[in-house]
């Protein structure tokens, strides 16, 4: 089975060397031939790398311990179902993961490409393959997963127990197929600016799908590290401001900015070059994010997959900027904006300025994250940016980033005047201010926090007056109300889909806001039979129970909880000792409400029956994995084709094409909101 | 920071837990003494709570760790020394960026007037076709009936984005 595996990549391989060559020499010679070989190159590489991981897969199945990767990162202890995880735990086995995942989406969006963009998508081919020959290289050259070893070991060394978890069945595959599907996005752009034709607007359609396909998988696997961190890590947190989630941070900054600002090229045929390098910027930054999860030089506790080839990656970063940056160049020509801006008070002037505000906190981020390095080079100390500074720093940039994102949506194409801003905003400022004293009413001191909840106000209140509007004006025009609010929804998907997802955004701020500055802490020494007291709590700590399995010892304690009078029943956290990792893994027991989460877990078992228990009481954290769910309906329903709007508009602008430079056809012009 | 129906947190707490989160443990990059688990983040932490009970100020103590450990012991860079560039750099981007959307605002728009006079040459009366008042009549229906019922639903939200 190994040997096949071998062979099938260094198949895929050559073959993706092919479809590289020949998509180029298609695109360039306009062979429509060529083209056609270019795309079934592509696609073949799909089977060859499904055998070469289902031969990995199996190997680690029947603990074939010939197999270097395999003997590296499972042992017979481990449950077999883990066989998955421990095939992307390390080094090679992601890269292979990578590629895979990377070549099946690449086939895809290349068969929707073919017919959509005809021009484009030889080239789009083209980019796809050298992105996917580079993974592949590094595979056949560097890491190769299926390496066999002469000696053959009686037991491999297990998998890193921390990943020992459901989550990581969904978390790392959705990290790094976010990350590498920046890629697709970024060749539909890069091959659209090759054929030049980055000025015809032709791949906005296209390069918007696949921007939201990426963010939209980038954005899950965030929620999912998170909810893995919370509810696994066992520190009651959820985002620590680390170098490797970071690094998954920038790329998602850089795509919102560009799933926003394709839009404005797609509505008004402008920001033609400003989507260019927002889109060549993301991809760049989701190199960067694979780099430093793979060794990079800054300490993370999660660059598990730990190497030395992270500067191979920071190499070819270089170069894929370097590249794009030309081709940038060479084709300017053809990037100049059709439409034009009218007004600084207009939704276009709105849209860069939220851009800017996106790349802004990805530039802060990414120069909290390298100042470390920069500081041991220049001054010879080694110093410190951890979550503090990024609080103080990035908290009031994304404040700011919530309140464009009220105020924005309502802002009209073109051109509006002041009188119309503040009827706009009349409502949304209003409410905003009532929130502000309402939790002030309620207790809440904290300055930041009341103008955080004010801007969350301020951004439900936008939304809400919008949805309300025009589902008053259907109802005027004789709809029910019940069918007035759906089919405004469905009427303009990309729009209200984008609402949705914007709520499901302050959801996530309430409940980040929230929960960073009221949470409460304690740590608490207990012995069998005490009961201690937090906030509304009472808990009581009744025994410990010990469990030992093949890799590791399990520690669990049994708690008896009550929520004011009332029972929460037993709550089990636990703490398990891997022997041969000398490591230990926790896991929090969490009573979760709407309001608040009540989190035990065990820091410490000590030998005189006495336990050091950390309880956590963070508020609200619920909201931020329910706004996940939201997020992904927005997101699909802004994402779903919309053809009968998309044939109304078609006749509207063939309509406005005819009356247009007759002063009869302006007052519509500028009313579009 | 008290907050009716959370918990009552006391204000000396609160200072507790500000100091615990600015204290990095040494041994678990990245985790402040607050977060880790580690046993010496504990002492740490004993020793936060200690030197509070005699009187030391949060940045006595906070010396007190850079003393032991070099300032990497800090969660965030100090306001002195080079530290300062990390702090200065973030509201320098900030002023960067407003002036960049700003400069580009103003170069698009500028654009825009120098194509105005195009545009007003077209909206000028005298190249409009002459209609007559029977012909503007029915083109001013046909309009009502084919443009204004869109642009009516265009506000409202149906069709524009």
């Amino acid at each position: 089975m190994v040997e096949i595996g071998q062979v099938a990549i260094v198949a895929a391989f050559m073959v993706t060397a092919y479809a590289g060559f020949v998509g180029f020499a298609g695109g360039a010679l306009n062979g429509r031939d060529l083209a056609t070989s270019a795309r079934w190159g592509f696609y073949s590489v799909v089977p060859l790398l499904l055998i070469a991981t289902a031969s990995l897969i199996y190997a680690f199945v029947n603990n074939d311990f010939s197999v270097k990767y395999v003997a590296e990162n499972s042992n017979l202890a481990m449950p077999r179902i883990y066989a998955w995880v421990a095939f992307y735990s390390g080094n090679a086995g992601s890269l292979l993961y990578i590629a895979l995942a990377f070549s099946i989406m690449g086939a895809i969006s290349t068969k929707v490409l073919s017919t959509r963009l005809p021009y484009t998508s030889p080239y789009a081919v083209g980019v796809m393959s050298i992105v996917l020959l580079f993974f592949l290289g590094v595979i056949l050259f560097l890491a190769n997963p299926l390496e066999q070893l002469s000696v053959i070991p009686e037991d491999g060394q297990g998998i890193n127990p921390l990943l020992i978890h459901f989550g990581m069945f969904i978390h790392p595959p959705f990290q790094m197929l976010g990350l590498i599907s920046v890629a697709i996005p970024f060749s539909v752009a890069l091959g659209a600016l090759l054929a030049g034709r980055g000025g015809r607007d032709e791949w906005v359609d296209q390069g918007r799908l696949w921007g939201m396909v990426s963010w939209l998988i980038l954005t899950v696997g965030l929620l999912l590290g998170a909810w893995w961190a919370y509810t696994i890590l066992g520190w009651g947190g959820y985002w620590a401001w680390d170098p490797v989630e970071n690094s998954a941070l920038m790329p998602w900054l850089a795509m919102t900015a560009f799933v926003h600002s394709i839009m404005v090229q797609k509505r008004r045929g402008m920001f033609r070059m400003w989507n260019m390098v927002l889109i060549i910027t993301s991809f760049t930054l989701a190199q960067l994010g694979m780099f430093i999860n793979r060794g990079g030089p800054v300490p993370s506790v999660h660059s598990f997959a730990e190497s030395t080839m992270g500067w191979i990656f920071l190499a070819i970063m270089g170069l894929t900027l370097f590249l794009s940056v030309v081709i940038f160049i060479l084709r300017y020509e053809t990037l100049k904006s059709r439409g034009s801006l009218e007004s600084f008070l207009s939704r276009e002037a709105a849209f860069l300025g939220q851009n800017m505000l996106f790349l802004l906190i990805a530039f802060v981020t990414l120069w909290g994250t390298v100042f470390p390095i920069f500081s041991e080079a220049v001054d010879d100390t080694t110093m410190t940016i951890g979550q503090p500074f990024f609080n103080k720093v990035n908290g009031p940039l994304m404040l700011l980033l919530i309140f464009m994102m009220g105020v924005g949506p309502l802002l009209p194409w073109r051109r509006a005047t002041w009188p119309m801003i503040l009827r706009m905003l009349r409502v949304p400022l209003g409410f905003g201010i009532l929130i502000g004293v309402l939790t002030w009413i309620f207790g809440v001191r904290e300055p930041w926090a009341i103008f955080s909840f004010s801007i969350c106000g301020i951004a439900v209140a936008g939304i809400l007056q919008e949805w309300a509007r025009g589902t008053m004006s259907r109802h005027s025009r004789g709809e029910p109300f019940y069918q007035a609010f759906p089919r405004l929804l469905a009427a303009n998907r990309p729009r209200y889909g984008g609402y949705v997802v914007h709520l499901a955004i302050v959801m996530l701020g309430v409940g980040i806001v929230t929960s960073s500055f009221y949470d409460v802490q304690r740590d608490v020494v207990m012995k069998p039979g005490d009961t201690e007291k937090l906030g509304k709590y009472t808990f009581t700590f009744i025994d410990v129970t010990e469990r030992t399995f093949a890799d590791r010892l399990e520690e669990t304690a049994r708690f008896e909880v009550w929520s004011g009078g009332r029972s929460l029943g037993y709550m089990y956290p636990y703490r398990a000792f891997y022997p041969e990792f000398r490591m230990a893994a926790t896991g929090g027991a969490i009573n979760s409400t709407l309001l608040e989460d009540f989190y035990l877990v065990p820091s410490e078992f000590r030998e005189d029956g006495q336990a050091v228990f950390r309880v956590l009481v963070n508020p609200m954290v619920w909201w931020i994995w329910a706004s996940c769910p939201v997020l992904v309906l927005g997101t699909l329903l802004s994402l779903s084709p919309n053809s009968r709007a998309s044939r109304r508009r078609l006749s509207l602008s063939n309509l406005s094409k005819e009356s247009s430079g007759t002063p009869i056809s302006r007052p519509g012009a500028g009313t579009g909101s | 920071m008290a907050c009716s129906g959370l918990i009552e947190v006391t204000d000396e707490e609160t200072r507790i837990k500000k100091l615990n989160k600015s204290i990095m443990c040494p041994v678990c990059p990245g985790e402040s003494i607050d977060q880790s688990q580690n046993e010496l983040a504990g002492y740490m932490r004993d020793i936060v709570r200690e030197k509070i009970d005699q009187g030391n100020s949060d940045e006595e103590i906070r010396g007190y760790f850079v003393d032991r450990y070099g300032p990497v012991v800090l969660m965030e860079p100090p306001s002195s020394g080079l530290g300062v560039l990390a702090w200065a750099v973030p509201p320098v981007g900030l002023v960067v960026a407003v002036i960049a959307v700003w400069l580009t605002l103003y170069l698009m728009r500028r654009r825009n007037l120098g194509d105005k006079g195009s545009r007003e040459d077209m909206n000028d009366e005298s190249l409009v076709p002459e209609l007559s008042p029977e012909e503007l009549k029915r083109y001013s229906a046909l309009f009502e009936r084919n443009v204004m019922a869109r642009e009516s639903k265009t506000k409202t939200g149906d069709e524009d984005q």
